[in-house]
């Protein structure tokens, strides 16, 4: 599918901010998905004996209010926090993706109806919307994706839309519809492919976006356990006891793996289209 | 453009009224009963189907959407039972403090976000860009209620009881418990002081996306053949700079500023709870523990009429910048 744009990812690896970020990005994910064998505690195990201990070698980054062990609760966390984010960026694309491009592709009331839709979700204040809708609903991990989707699906969405505004006008298309094929045929094969470099970039800085966005809803008291904005607000709890081990670290996961999906979301951007800049 | 104005105008109206319903309906589909938050276990049956027909829930979907809507038309935004007054009331006491945290964040981070985004750009691909570049992203990247808690260790606690140095700042509320003991001039310490984490905070977050564009701005523009005749025509760096790039450079920004709204208002939620800044932000949490609906409703939709009015001011400001864009 991205045939075209092999050459220009490969470009990406010119890009030494770009290879740290695709670096710091797959060790967050392998670090989650092998969690269990590298942890060095049982996350949930309690030991009241071993409360509030400094990062020390046997707890390398100390333990918590009920002496459980915070490198692992973090490393579990991963699991969570990325599962929660990747899902929720994924279906928010497919959603904003196939509306965007019916939208940008048919034209008429198809399009009319899409960007009033659009319009809508973007007035809602999403934050707000979030934290009312998640906290009558109870936080659940599938609550918390499909409502994070279904507020993000706008900015994708209006990404391929424009684009295919423009691509529609060019003579390639112009020729698939002299050579007789059909119209969904155009727009799956010749016309959706050459838009995703945008959605693609958007994605990925969306995911660092995400990520901070769901530790913000743990924060407020809207996450699942073991998110690391619920080891966050349990850290903020315990600030007065000075155990700042307690927020310091899992507040560190989250913005290192921002960072990492960030740098990557430039490198794509400079590889695939240097003309444009600027964060999504 | 005044016949722009009040296209917009009209066009903002039923998106602010489909935004009303949409919560509206949000609130009712969700699981739960707003009164449910008035009753106690030890209520008989009649107390209990009083309190639903006192709020009218025992009216079907319709007509209770008609009367909701009919009241928020006519300025009445119902009754807070968290905090025992007009939701109004309410939200008019909330609404100043999130204006002087978001209005004094806004502009500092506008003004040091361009500062950092001139500095890259006229260095471009130098070690003081790059160096930048990566501080930028870092800052850009950083949750603002993890920022606030280190901010809180350093300059509060760790300032006042670690390391006793002599400025150190408070860590939570708008004005200190003897506020209303104090002279003119200590009240204004006292609020800057209060002020001062909250929005440092607020203004690293915001700061760092805005050199973003900026930066990319200011490049863009400066590889115009204008800005390159003005060179050739012998004016210095800095008069270019400042006369004919950086204007031009700016006018996105504009348009930006708008899209910032949102982030600016979910930015203030979390700073306000982590530092109790009672404002609106802070205000929507505590409504959303204490379920009161009334609240909720109103709150989100002073937001979403916030974050539409904005838009429509950043674009008439940049019509009115711009000679070049004319709606019509």
């Amino acid at each position: 599918m991205f045939r075209g744009h092999a050459s220009r990812l490969l470009a990406l690896g010119g890009n030494r901010l770009a290879r740290v970020g695709l670096a710091g990005a797959t060790l967050a994910l392998l670090l989650a998905v092998l969690a269990p064998f590298l942890a060095p505690h049982d996350p949930t195990q309690t030991d009241l004996a071993r409360h509030l201990l400094p990062p020390g070698l046997d707890h390398l980054l100390g333990t918590d209010q009920l002496g459980r062990d915070v490198l692992s609760r973090i490393l579990f966390g991963a699991r969570v926090s990325l599962t929660v984010a990747l899902l929720s960026v994924v279906l928010s694309v497919g959603i904003g993706v196939t509306l965007g491009a019916l939208g940008g592709f048919f034209g008429g009331w198809v399009d009319g109806v899409v960007m009033r839709t659009v319009d809508l979700v973007l007035a809602v204040p999403r934050l707000v919307l979030l934290v009312t809708v998640i906290a009558l609903l109870r936080p659940s991990v599938t609550a918390i994706v499909l409502l994070l989707a279904l507020t993000q699906w706008p900015a994708p969405a209006r990404l391929i839309r424009a684009e295919i505004l423009s691509l529609k006008e060019r003579d390639f298309v112009e020729a698939a519809r002299a050579l007789g094929y059909s119209r969904a045929r155009i727009l799956l094969r010749h016309v959706v492919p050459n838009a995703l470099s945008p959605v693609l970039v958007a994605a990925t800085l969306g995911v660092s976006h995400t990520v901070i966005l769901e530790a913000g809803l743990a924060f407020l008291g809207l996450g699942v356990p073991l998110s690391w904005g619920t080891l966050l607000l349990a850290g903020q709890a315990n600030l007065i006891t000075g155990a700042w081990w307690l927020t310091v670290f899992p507040g560190a996961a989250i913005a290192l793996v921002a960072i990492a999906f960030n740098l990557l979301g430039d490198g794509l951007r400079d590889a695939l289209d240097p003309r444009q800049e600027g964060p999504s | 453009m005044r016949r722009y104005l009040a296209r917009r105008l009209l066009l903002a109206l039923p998106l602010l009224l489909g935004v009303a319903t949409l919560l509206f309906l949000l609130v009712e589909a969700a699981p739960g009963d707003p009164a449910e938050v008035l009753m106690s276990p030890g209520m008989t049956l009649e107390v209990r189907s009083q309190i639903r027909t006192n709020l009218g829930l025992d009216q079907p979907l319709p007509v209770r959407y008609a009367r909701w809507m009919g009241s928020l038309l006519g300025g009445d935004l119902g009754f807070s039972h968290s905090y025992g007054s007009p939701v109004a009331t309410v939200l008019k006491r909330a609404l100043p403090n999130t204006l002087l945290l978001a209005g004094v964040s806004l502009v500092l981070a506008f003004v040091l976000g361009v500062g950092i985004g001139v500095v890259q750009a006229v260095r471009q691909n130098t070690m003081v860009d790059s160096g930048l570049n990566l501080l930028v992203l870092t800052f850009y990247s950083l949750p603002s209620f993890w920022l606030g808690i280190i901010l809180i260790l350093v300059f509060s606690y760790g300032a006042q009881s670690l390391w006793g140095w002599p400025l150190h700042f408070p860590a939570s509320g708008v004005t200190s418990v003897d506020y209303d003991l104090m002279s003119l001039g200590g009240r204004i310490v006292d609020r800057v002081r209060h002020l001062v984490l909250p929005a440092t905070t607020l203004v690293l977050v915001m700061a760092a996306g805005i050199a973003r564009y900026a930066r990319s701005g200011l490049l863009e523009v400066i590889r115009q053949d204008y800005v390159r005749a003005a060179r050739a025509r012998g004016l210095g760096r800095m008069q270019v700079l400042f006369r004919h790039a950086l204007p031009n450079a700016l006018l996105p920004l504009i348009t930006v500023l708008g899209l910032y709204l949102p982030i600016l208002f979910s930015g203030a939620v979390f700073v306000e709870t982590v530092f109790a800044w009672p404002g609106m932000g802070w205000l929507m949490v505590e409504a959303v523990s204490s379920r009161d609906y009334p609240l909720i409703l109103a709150g989100s939709l002073l937001f979403a009429t916030l974050v539409v009015v904005g838009n429509l001011l950043a674009d008439v400001l940049y019509a009115w910048a711009d000679p070049r864009v004319r709606y019509d």
